[in-house]
């Protein structure tokens, strides 16, 4: 079952901002549970997000969503690893879609002058971005995240065999765009 | 056995997954074991928090967010995580206080409202399928605001509360029970093109907008009340259609108020949908299972239907 919902507003008007900071050592067994996982799960969560839109903002505000959707449930979910992962790889997608460049989000790199040089993609990555958006998915979780097919294809919302499937025919088609 | 490619891949992958920007101060990889320092702009947040999809899709937005919004919603997540830390430490002070023969001090009232949670209370409860045997199972409480329309279901043992929907976890193809606010239909959902002019806004215009559509094979709209509330029963079955046509494109069947989509899982997935009339809110109420989907898993489904309240 899939879903574009409608907009979620994100915080209330009238915000009142002010700066907070804390140091301090999170004693044993009096952590909780969100600032962990949040902690130790957002490098891994921005790095994935980056990899499927190459758009930093696009990519940080995924990544917020996903971990103010998985808050609440957290102690409920059972691979909240996962549960992250699959938020991603679809707030990604309807990120790319909003914008209207759904299979070309890797491809957005390098276009406006928001780009630094370091964000130049080599040129594998170049064609990596002419895949679909599953395949890119599937190559990402797999190459770069080393996810098992399983794992994968829960993700993607399909079968293990066509993870298989889709893995196999974006490499046959990187190959062939290489060797051109 | 891995290829030179995709030892070139993964080489790739890496070294680019480095260029991501961790705007998290604390998001090194390799934070202090046990430490967290973190330090924010913190903002008294209320983050409505519209129930929200995890699979597959939460939000289309037409153009994208502001920096406004993108720091707003920064601050809520990360302002979360701060009150988290602020709690830990007012239990930790109030712990190592409690040792001494003093009066404990205080607790420490965090400042920031980050979000508003829906609380789920854990209810076991026997369960009499329609089919399948009875099972005795721990089932939870999940509540959908839609429009203003409160809808508080059961989730049962093993399926996940999504907020919108509930699915059967690990289920592949996806399906469950989902609540839609629907505006139009697909009339060919593969590639998607709307019904024009869209179905009208009553309950007995959707019931009907399947009736004429090639392939749905949609039954006629029965009366049906639910939790006081009236409206129409419609059935039908997704075509059996060439997936493989639609790669990364989605068949989709439903467009939702205020933009979005819902679309099929696969072919021949079956939808039984519950139309109603909420005070003038047209709810959507969205069963759906596969042929090969276990009695055990219909009963569930069952399950969560009869359990449905508004309000």
């Amino acid at each position: 079952m899939e879903y574009n919902g409608t907009v979620a507003p994100d915080v209330s008007e009238g915000v009142v901002a002010r700066r907070v900071e804390i140091s301090g050592t999170i004693p044993a067994g009096m952590d909780d549970d969100f600032a962990l996982f949040y902690r130790d799960a957002y490098p891994g969560a921005v790095r994935l997000a980056w990899l499927l839109t190459h758009d930093h903002d696009a990519a940080e505000d995924v990544v917020q969503d996903a971990f103010m959707r998985l808050r609440p449930r957290l102690a409920t979910i059972e691979h909240r690893n996962a549960y992250l992962r699959t938020a991603i790889v679809n707030g990604c997608r309807d990120q790319a879609r909003s914008a209207g460049r759904a299979d070309a989000g890797l491809r957005r790199i390098g276009v406006g002058a928001e780009v630094s040089s370091t964000d130049q993609p080599s040129e594998l990555l170049d064609v990596v971005a002419r895949l679909s958006y599953k395949q890119r998915v599937v190559l990402v979780l797999r190459y770069w995240a080393d996810l098992p097919e399983g794992e994968i294809a829960e993700i993607v919302g399909t079968r293990p065999a066509t993870v298989r499937s889709i893995n196999a025919r974006a490499l046959a088609q990187l190959s062939k765009e290489l060797t051109r | 056995m891995i290829t030179e490619l995709e030892r070139r891949l993964m080489e790739a992958f890496h070294e680019d997954a480095q260029r991501a920007r961790l705007v998290h101060p604390d998001a090194s990889s390799d934070h202090d074991e046990g430490r967290s320092h973190l330090q924010l702009d913190a903002a008294r947040l209320e983050p409505e928090q519209h129930l929200v999809p995890v699979k597959e899709n939460y939000v289309s937005v037409d153009s994208p967010p502001t920096s406004e919004v993108r720091n707003r919603r920064r601050l809520a997540v990360v302002a979360a995580a701060v009150v988290a830390v602020i709690g830990a430490a007012a239990i930790a002070i109030n712990s190592m206080n409690s040792d001494d023969d003093v009066e404990p001090a205080p607790a420490v009232q965090p400042t920031v409202v980050p979000t508003t949670v829906v609380p789920t209370t854990v209810v076991p409860t026997t369960v009499v399928p329609t089919t399948g045997k009875p099972t005795t199972v721990a089932t939870t409480t999940g509540t959908f605001v839609m429009s203003g329309v409160r809808l508080t279901f059961a989730v049962p043992a093993g399926w996940v509360d999504n907020d919108w929907y509930v699915s059967k976890l690990g289920a592949h193809p996806i399906f469950g029970v989902g609540f839609n606010n629907v505006a139009n239909i697909y009339t060919d959902s593969c590639p998607s093109v709307l019904v024009d002019p869209p179905v009208g806004p009553t309950v007995d215009d959707l019931a009907s907008a399947w009736a004429n559509l090639p392939g749905f094979h949609a039954t006629a709209a029965s009366d049906i009340t639910v939790d006081g509330f009236h409206g129409k029963q419609v059935e039908f079955t997704v075509p059996d259609y060439n997936h493989a046509d639609c790669f990364n494109v989605d068949f989709k069947l439903l467009n939702s108020v205020g933009g979005g989509d819902y679309w099929a899982q696969g072919p021949n997935q079956h939808h039984k949908l519950w139309i109603l009339d909420v005070n003038g809110t047209r709810v959507v109420i969205v069963a759906t299972y596969f042929p090969d989907t276990s009695p055990q898993d219909r009963a569930a489904l069952d399950e969560i239907l009869a359990s449905i309240q508004i309000g």
